[in-house]
């Protein structure tokens, strides 16, 4: 049998939260004895093994055994093939599920995939060295959910959309139809190069308003970088996580709404995405350098 | 008039990779997988989200993954 080790999902603060609330919730107020499921019969990423919680003071690291073989590095490494992909995104969408049902629970700071350590002392021991990185985290985190944002241009809608609302581009089009056809040409590709500058500054635009209108509703935001996007596919040209206040969230998703309704039809499309528990602004170093202000504090 | 809230169960199995791979605190210590190689094999799995899309056929908001309930 190979080797054992110990996968982490996240760190939580207090003993006692590991309950999962819903069942007790489906089963209707008047069971309040405690009959509610425990989170650590989960089973874990490899479902041979259930949960197991590590403590170290008031923080708890949730972690589940898994053979070390199958987490060992250079796993999946410069394969692309199917297996690798679907024994990743497995993994990956198991990982998802369990950290959910344990931001369920309370605040949460979730792992990255991946974290696996060699024993139950090693983990406690991240729990201490971190320590108080972590409660300042957790403070910070309380009570905030985080939300996706990704913006896509899809030319073929936008590129007609930017000549119907642009005189000079209306004008030159009327051109292109009553022109010869060797003129026509010439004044169809003016046309195409216009409309290209054209959207992209339209672009360029809806982005900074829409990062403008989101921003000033959430606590924080995080670039979450695009990447280059395939020809003839709707670009993704804006990819933003927001921290956003759980009693607010409502008032964000409103709000998104409402710039999608404004962009409807015109090659521009808002997509939302979450609730996540705080996967984009779990990161020690910030914490670390006393950003973001209020956990400074 | 106030629009009704955008969905908040739009999630595609990218934007899970997305968030897994890529984001989520990182504990410095002794990792089995140290955190080069976690960003060596997420760097790998970059090259394999290529791969994802394909498969999927997902390169921009498609197909809902999963909806809470």
């Amino acid at each position: 049998m190979s080797e054992i080790g110990w996968y982490l999902y996240g760190i939580l603060q207090g003993p006692g939260q590991l309950r999962d609330p819903r069942p007790r919730r489906r089963q209707g107020l008047s069971d309040q004895n405690g009959s509610s499921q425990p989170l650590l019969s989960l089973r874990g990423i490899d479902p041979c093994y259930s949960l197991e919680t590590i403590a170290y003071q008031d923080l708890i690291a949730v972690t589940s055994r898994v053979e070390l073989e199958a987490f060992a590095p250079g796993r999946g490494r410069g394969t692309a093939d199917e297996t690798a992909v679907s024994w990743l995104t497995t993994k990956a969408l198991a990982h998802q599920l369990i950290v959910e049902r344990l931001a369920s629970c309370g605040t949460i700071v979730p792992a990255r995939f991946g974290m696996v350590f060699h024993s139950r002392p090693r983990v406690q021991s991240i729990l201490e060295q971190y320590y108080q990185r972590l409660c300042l985290l957790l403070r910070h985190l309380e009570g905030r959910i985080e939300i996706g944002v990704k913006v896509f241009s899809n030319t073929e809608v936008l590129y007609p959309y930017v000549q119907k609302t642009n005189l000079d581009l209306q004008s030159l089009l009327l051109r292109v139809e009553a022109a010869d056809t060797g003129r026509a040409y010439l004044l169809k590709r003016q046309l195409e190069r216009k409309t290209e500058e054209l959207a992209r500054q339209h672009c360029l635009a809806e982005i900074a308003a829409i990062a403008r209108t989101l921003a000033g509703a959430a606590e924080e935001n995080r670039d979450l970088g695009v990447t280059g996007g395939v020809t003839g596919m709707p670009r993704l040209l804006f990819n933003e996580a927001y921290l956003v206040a759980r009693d607010k969230a409502t008032r964000f998703r409103r709000l998104i709404a409402r710039l999608q309704l404004q962009r409807r039809n015109t090659g521009i499309q808002v997509v939302v995405n979450g609730p996540w528990p705080p996967y984009s602004f779990s990161s020690l170093d910030e914490v670390a350098a006393g950003t973001p202000t209020e956990v400074a504090r | 008039m106030n629009p009704r809230p955008a969905a908040v169960c739009d999630v595609t199995l990218l934007d899970v990779l997305d968030r897994v791979l890529q984001t989520g605190v990182v504990v410095r210590g002794d990792l089995v997988i140290s955190v080069a190689d976690v960003d060596l094999l997420a760097l790998d799995l970059a090259l394999v989200l290529g791969s994802i899309e394909s498969i999927l056929g997902q390169t921009a908001p498609v197909e809902k993954l999963t909806c809470r309930s």
